[in-house]
C-alpha cells in the first residue's frame, strides 16, 4: 500500500465500524480465510494503492473496518496521493 | 529509530498485533484469452499448411511437414499453458457460480488441443478455436466489457 502504507507499519482499525468508499480498510483475503489484508475500498471491491505490485479483489469481500491510525506516524494522512 | 517505533516495536513482542498483507499474489494480475487465441491460430494454421502440404516424401518436402509438425504440437502445447493460467490464476470461485460451465469448457478446450496435437485435423483445430471463442466471452463478461473475438489470420 505504497505510498501511504510502508511495508512494516503499526495501523489501527475500528473493527465493525463501516467504512466510506475510499478509505484504507482491513480485510479477509477472499480465498484465504486466513489471511488478512490492507486495501483501499472501492464500489467494486479493494484496490491496491500500489497498482505496480499489488493486486485488486473484486466483491464479494469481508471488510472488518476502516483503518484509523497509522502509529509509526500517527499525523499521516491515508488519502491517495 | 524514533522512540515511539522502539515502543511499538516493544510492544509488539509482548502483544503481537495481528499481521496485514497488502501483496497477496503474483504482482502483474494481467490476464488476456489473447494469448491463447493467438497459439491456437498458429495450431488450426499449421493443420492447414499439413493438408495443403500433399503427400510427398522428397527430403524437402519431409523437412518442411516436420517443421509444420513440429510448430503444431509446441502451440497446441502453449494453447493448454495459457488457457491453464485463465483456470487457476485468474478465475475465482465467485466466477463458477456464475458460470456454472467454466470446468467442463476449459476441460473440453484442453482435450481439443490434445486432439489437435493427434491428428492433422482442420475440423478439429477449426474446434479448437470455436472452445477459446467461449473462454474469451466469458473471461471478458466477468469484466463486463463486450470485447469482440478478432482472430488475426482469418
Amino acid at each position: 500500500m505504497l505510498p501511504v502504507l510502508e511495508p512494516g507499519w503499526f495501523v489501527l482499525f475500528h473493527p465493525g465500524a463501516t467504512p466510506s468508499i475510499g478509505d484504507v480498510v482491513v480485510a479477509v483475503h477472499p480465498e484465504q480465510p486466513d489471511l488478512l489484508i490492507v486495501k483501499r475500498l472501492a464500489e467494486n471491491g479493494l484496490v491496491s494503492d500500489n497498482q505496480d505490485e499489488g493486486v485488486d479483489f473484486e466483491n464479494p469481500i469481508t471488510v472488518l473496518g476502516p483503518v484509523t491510525l497509522v502509529l509509526d506516524e500517527p499525523r499521516r494522512s491515508l488519502s491517495p496521493r | 529509530m524514533t522512540i515511539s517505533s522502539t515502543l511499538l516495536n516493544a510492544l509488539d513482542r509482548v502483544f503481537p498485533a495481528p499481521i496485514v498483507s497488502a501483496h497477496c499474489d503474483g504482482p502483474c494480475g494481467v490476464y488476456d484469452p489473447a494469448s491463447a487465441r493467438i497459439a491456437g491460430e498458429s495450431v488450426l494454421a499449421m493443420t492447414k499448411k499439413l493438408v495443403d502440404l500433399g503427400d510427398g516424401h522428397d527430403l524437402a518436402t519431409e523437412n518442411t511437414r516436420s517443421r509444420f509438425i513440429a510448430i503444431k504440437e509446441q502451440q497446441a502445447e502453449l494453447v493448454k499453458h495459457e488457457l491453464n493460467i485463465l483456470w487457476h490464476d485468474y478465475f475465482k470461485p465467485p466466477h463458477l457460480e456464475a458460470y456454472p460451465e467454466l470446468h467442463t469448457t476449459f476441460w473440453n478446450a484442453a482435450k481439443q488441443a490434445s486432439a489437435c496435437k493427434t491428428s492433422v485435423d482442420v475440423d478439429a483445430a477449426t474446434e479448437l478455436m470455436s472452445q477459446i471463442e467461449a473462454i474469451h466471452n466469458m473471461f471478458w463478461a466477468t469484466k463486463n466489457k463486450d470485447v469482440a473475438w478478432v482472430p488475426a489470420s482469418y
